[in-house]
């Protein structure tokens, strides 16, 4: 017996969606066949009275908070960009309503100008999700695996990414973010439109469509391929799933099907929404083109990390002890992020909440940046207490796989501390012991983080340890290579001329204060560094 | 009476037991992880010692007297 439910005081819900499993579960045992009704949670809009579709996670999927959340994310940014082409988004959090769409149809057959235009909207919609870090098929953890906690929210099927005539001509009306669960009706045999079939055997008596084999149709691509390439390819098998390619068929059609057997022929949906606008001519399609973001690798997701943390605290306090990693976890990562997007304009804020992100879930890189916010609040003592917790975590000398009888067995919640993680900690150390004057300490850090993560900022720590400890001609050849690597850093520069002039290598040390001149030139900070350079300038 | 409700109660639990059973691990997010997590300042700018420091002062001084003297010279 369910409740009267309603959804933001305005959308009053009149039948909860169901999950996959359980309708499977039924369609098996009970042959009762299950449709798309069954899995949207149902709801009025109490304002207008007109049928919205929510789409929310089943009850008690804790376990898809982390989900839920990049999810509802992606609504706002579709609510943002107020795409014609995507099925207007009513209310967002938690759930997301949608205004009724149009039925799903089976994809119709389109004269190649007609498909490109639908095509090139399909590039606008996701060119915008790519520029906010979405795309690909489905996320992955650190492993490499497949992180199904993590999906991402577009899909292609003709469920989500419908096809509509209400205005006349053929035009899509995409459901982002998708409703994954629908793509399992895509997979009804396609005898079931008995209309597509005559259409298609009419068109191969014609003589219009090739005799390739339809496997060929699809997008085949690689799932170990980067995640724009993935969209690629399936942006370009929707367009010839409109139009199938003919006789006679121009090269951007030629180069849109090698795009779709996984092909590298553009390397952006910007690219392959030039390739279309060739096909179907559009009027503003100039202004349309000019206006597609170019985004050739998948940026970081972008959350509302202040919405994800408030989100998560509520959470938590109606969480059993085996529902709170599901909620824990993300949301320590959540703090996290904030902690490095606030530490160098407010290091206070950003240490309270790595201080959170630590009492969640005390592993290594949370210790290693709480360390560097102390250190840099002039919190010492506390600093080097965190920078050992880094160092006496479980994971930072157990490997996340250990083997017993020879079987493989991987620990639970494995963190998997990187080369680069590692050289933070190293170089956070090393830094502290340099300014406490353990200068052993100090060398034998940061050579080690210079091992593990060859950068120009540890390679100067290097050179500030070694100069200390007297060994000048160390410190000069670190502080070369990290001039090497950051030729534009007056910093390193600096450093470095002082330990040539040291070094009675006075050309050298000329040469670079000349380069530092003509960078710092009208620098009123470089100014009276120049006034010191040896020798003069 | 006392089995068959044993069993509607095992036929009950059973789907709710079999879910638990087979939802995934808690994971960290992995694509949330910041790409670029705080770095320890870097340690404090070198000084020169004490004599560079008159040299410089000295060159620099004889550096100013250099160009106004051209200055003066160029003709206009």
């Amino acid at each position: 017996m369910t409740r009267p439910r309603t959804i933001a005081d305005r959308f009053e819900v009149v039948a909860s969606g169901r999950s996959l499993k359980s309708l499977r579960w039924e369609a098996s045992r009970r042959h009762r066949p299950y449709g798309e009704d069954d899995l949207w949670t149902l709801a009025v809009d109490r304002r207008t009275g007109a049928r919205v579709r929510v789409l929310e996670p089943p009850d008690e999927s804790v376990w898809l908070w982390a989900a839920c959340m990049w999810t509802e994310a992606v609504a706002r940014h579709v609510v943002a960009a107020a795409s014609p082409h995507t099925v207007p988004i009513l209310h967002v959090g938690p759930g997301v309503v949608f205004a009724e769409p149009p039925p799903a149809v089976a994809r119709p057959r389109l004269p190649p100008a007609q498909a490109a235009a639908c095509a090139f909207a399909a590039c606008e919609v996701v060119a915008r999700l790519h520029a906010v870090g979405c795309g690909g098929e489905c996320g992955r953890s650190a492993h490499g695996r497949l992180a199904f906690d993590m999906p991402t929210p577009i899909d292609f099927g003709p469920h989500n990414l419908r096809m509509t005539r209400r205005t006349g001509d053929w035009t899509i009306a995409w459901l982002v973010p998708s409703h994954l669960a629908l793509a399992d009706l895509d997979l009804a045999p396609p005898e079931t439109d008995p209309d597509a079939l005559a259409r298609d055997l009419q068109a191969r008596l014609a003589g219009s469509i090739t005799d390739e084999s339809p496997d060929d149709l699809p997008p085949k691509y690689d799932p170990q391929s980067d995640p724009i390439a993935r969209d690629l390819a399936r942006l370009a098998g929707f367009y010839l799933s409109l139009a199938p390619p003919e006789r006679g068929r121009p090269a951007a059609v030629d180069a849109v099907r090698r795009l779709a057997a996984g092909e590298p022929v553009v390397r952006d949906v910007a690219g392959l929404a030039r390739l279309f606008a060739e096909l179907g001519p559009a009027s503003d399609r100039d202004a349309r083109l000019a206006a597609l973001p170019v985004v050739d690798v998948l940026p970081p997701p972008v959350l509302d990390w202040d919405r994800v943390i408030a989100a998560g605290e509520a959470r938590l306090p109606g969480l059993v002890p085996r529902q709170r990693p599901y909620v824990v976890l993300p949301l320590a990562v959540a703090y996290h992020h904030r902690a490095s997007l606030r530490a160098a304009l407010a290091p206070e804020d950003a240490l309270r909440d790595v201080d959170r992100a630590v009492e969640l879930d005390p592993i290594a890189p949370y210790h290693i940046t709480r360390a560097v916010l102390l250190d840099r609040l002039g919190r010492r003592d506390e600093a080097r207490a965190a920078i050992a917790a880094a160092f006496a975590a479980p994971e930072w000398s157990d490997p996340p796989v250990e083997e017993v009888g020879g079987i493989r067995l991987v620990r639970a919640h494995p963190v998997v501390i990187t080369d680069r993680e590692r050289a933070r900690a190293h170089a956070t150390r090393g830094t502290i012991a340099l300014r406490d004057g353990d200068l052993a300490l100090a060398e034998h850090d940061l050579r080690r983080a210079v091992d593990l993560d060859l950068t120009a900022a540890h390679l100067h720590a290097l050179g500030a340890a070694l100069y200390a400890r007297g060994d000048l001609a160390g410190a000069a050849a670190a502080e070369a290579r990290a001039v090497e690597l950051e030729p534009a850093s007056a910093r390193y520069r600096w450093d470095l001329v002082v330990s040539l002039h040291r070094l009675g290598r006075r050309d050298e040390a000329l040469f670079h204060a000349r380069k530092l001149e003509a960078m710092e030139a009208g620098d009123p900070s470089g100014r009276a560094r120049r006034i010191r350079l040896p020798g003069g300038a | 009476m006392l089995r068959s409700s044993s069993l509607a109660l095992v036929l009950l639990a059973w789907p709710t037991r079999a879910a638990a059973d087979v939802l995934p691990e808690a994971e960290r997010p992995h694509d949330w992880e910041p790409r670029d997590p705080p770095t320890p300042a870097p340690p404090p700018e070198k000084e020169l010692p004490a004599l560079a420091l008159w040299l410089a002062a000295l060159a620099a001084a004889a550096l100013v007297a250099v160009p106004r003297a051209r200055l003066q010279e160029r003709p206009r």
